[in-house]
């Protein structure tokens, strides 16, 4: 077999007439790189062994049109273009070929030289254009991973040293080996502390933009108090009132619904009044057979009207707010929703407080309806 | 005994161990191999270890695997708590999922919190 020329344009002419295959190849075998076959089985043998850029072939054979071989390859080399030379056609299927996809142009016979040259360079550009795009969406997917694994690494990377200074500053109160009268440390203690808890929103940004939906059985009562163990103790000013309504069982994505009522949680106890002598958070669960509804309110700051359209935006900050925050906790409930198929709006006052309602569909329903 | 690959956590949690009066009797290893020659040749095993998750060359978990290969006489005697900054969703399951680890506590390292996990067992 001759070696391939580099960016020779490769074509495979199927026609059972050899005398078409021989008048073919006299006029373009000095410009593309031709191998004609008679049969069927001899072009599946090019088709395998010869990354051939164009496909033409003559509708009218003996024991497979034009259109059926081209139609039989689409899925095994779905790669080369296809053209469909001939003399007679019935329209009918030759509308039906170009508009399934199988046919990129037909070429009347006897063919017109010019025509046909065209006609094949046209074919090369969409060749070549599809080549291209497929490679630029590959190396996009390859750089997206890349970055989010590189945000992921350094993150972690990036924690376990400030986890040091944050334990410098606990041994140093231990020991009371510092003096300080000004709480310097205190204030390192705080800024180590925002520093962290911005690198722990990126580290849950990326695992919730990773993680699949794994759907399983959810007890709100027990699911609800665990998240809660993780704020109670640093908010003994704070009155959590829950109340839990679930008769039937609910099917859902644990992970994702605890990014979701952990950010909310966290944001109502944040942001909180300081002057407000009895600082509530309010969380309400109501499950049906197809729902869950749950609402997480506050009395505290509330959020300006016209911030309430854009506090789901990427790196949205509230300008009245006076707390530390990286502007993505919002961001990421509302990604979580979308891929858990969940609704969430908002309702709030300034000064007055602050209340998210969140609806999650119960995919017991599904799982029932696939059992019938 | 302590396993950590960074000498900063090894000292803080020497000097916090102390202080708390859990123990004054402490081996600081700076790598995963380090503890496991410690191990393999000293007559006075460790009631507990302390382990780093991410550490360069063996990591805490690769050490957790020659650890399974010690006679089941020296295994009973040693406690084995991870300690990490790691927030990730597969080491936490991992650790607390090997047979070897009694608990996973976050750095900082809480002596109160480490206070309580050995009293617990």
């Amino acid at each position: 077999m001759k070696s391939l020329t580099p960016n020779a344009i490769r074509i495979l002419y199927l026609d059972d007439e050899q005398d078409n295959l021989n008048a073919f190849k006299a006029t373009f075998r000095r410009e593309f790189e031709i191998y004609t076959v008679q049969s069927v089985s001899e072009a599946t043998r090019i088709l395998q062994e010869i990354p051939v850029h164009i496909i033409i072939a003559d509708q009218c054979m003996p024991y497979c049109s034009g259109v059926e071989f081209l139609g039989s390859i689409i899925n095994r080399f779905p790669e080369p273009i296809r053209v469909l030379i001939t003399g007679f056609i019935d329209s009918e299927v030759l509308i039906d070929a170009i508009n399934s996809g199988q046919i990129y142009r037909f070429v009347r016979k006897p063919w017109d030289e010019m025509e046909l040259r065209n006609t094949i360079y046209n074919a090369y550009d969409s060749y070549r254009t599809t080549q291209q795009l497929k490679q630029n969406v590959a190396e996009l997917e390859k750089t997206n991973n890349e970055l989010s694994r590189f945000i992921y690494s350094m993150s972690h990377d990036l924690r376990s040293p400030l986890m040091s200074i944050q334990g410098v500053i606990k041994l140093a109160n231990l020991e009371q080996s510092v003096i300080d009268p000004n709480g310097y440390l205190d204030i390192i203690g705080q800024s180590v502390h925002k520093l962290d808890e911005y690198i722990l929103k990126v580290i849950q940004y990326y695992q919730n933009s990773k993680a699949e939906v794994i759907n399983e059985s959810i007890r709100f009562e027990s699911f609800i108090n665990e998240l809660l163990e993780e704020f109670k103790p640093q908010n003994l000013s704070i009155d959590f009132q829950i109340d839990i309504d679930q008769p039937v069982d609910f099917i859902g994505d644990t992970f994702h619904i605890s990014v979701i009522l952990n950010n909310l949680i966290s944001n109502a106890i944040k942001y909180q009044r300081m002057d407000e002598v009895a600082q509530v958070v309010n969380i309400e669960v109501k499950v049906n057979a197809a729902k869950t509804v749950i609402s997480i309110a506050d009395n505290g700051i509330g959020i300006l009207n016209e911030h309430l359209d854009q506090i789901f935006k990427l790196f949205f900050r509230a300008k009245n707010t006076r707390r530390s925050g990286s502007g993505i906790g919002l961001y990421i409930v509302k990604e979580a929703m979308n891929k858990i198929g969940g609704k969430i709006s908002v309702k709030s006052a300034p000064n007055k407080g602050t209340r998210f309602d969140i609806s999650i569909p119960n995919r017991r329903v599904e799982e029932m309806s696939l059992c019938v | 005994m302590l396993v950590d690959d960074s000498s900063i956590d090894l000292f803080l949690a020497e000097k916090m161990i102390k202080i708390s009066g859990l123990s004054n009797d402490i081996v600081a290893c700076s790598s995963a191999s380090d503890a496991l020659d410690h191990l393999k040749q000293s007559e006075l095993l460790p009631d507990l270890i302390l382990l780093d998750i991410h550490m360069p060359e063996m990591d805490g978990f690769e050490f957790l695997n020659d650890f399974m290969r010690f006679p089941a006489v020296v295994r009973e005697k040693i406690n084995i708590i991870m300690l990490t900054s790691s927030v990730d969703v597969k080491d936490l399951a991992r650790a607390e999922a090997n047979p070897s680890v009694i608990k996973l506590i976050k750095k900082p390292l809480n002596t109160h919190e480490l206070i309580k996990v050995v009293a617990d067992f």
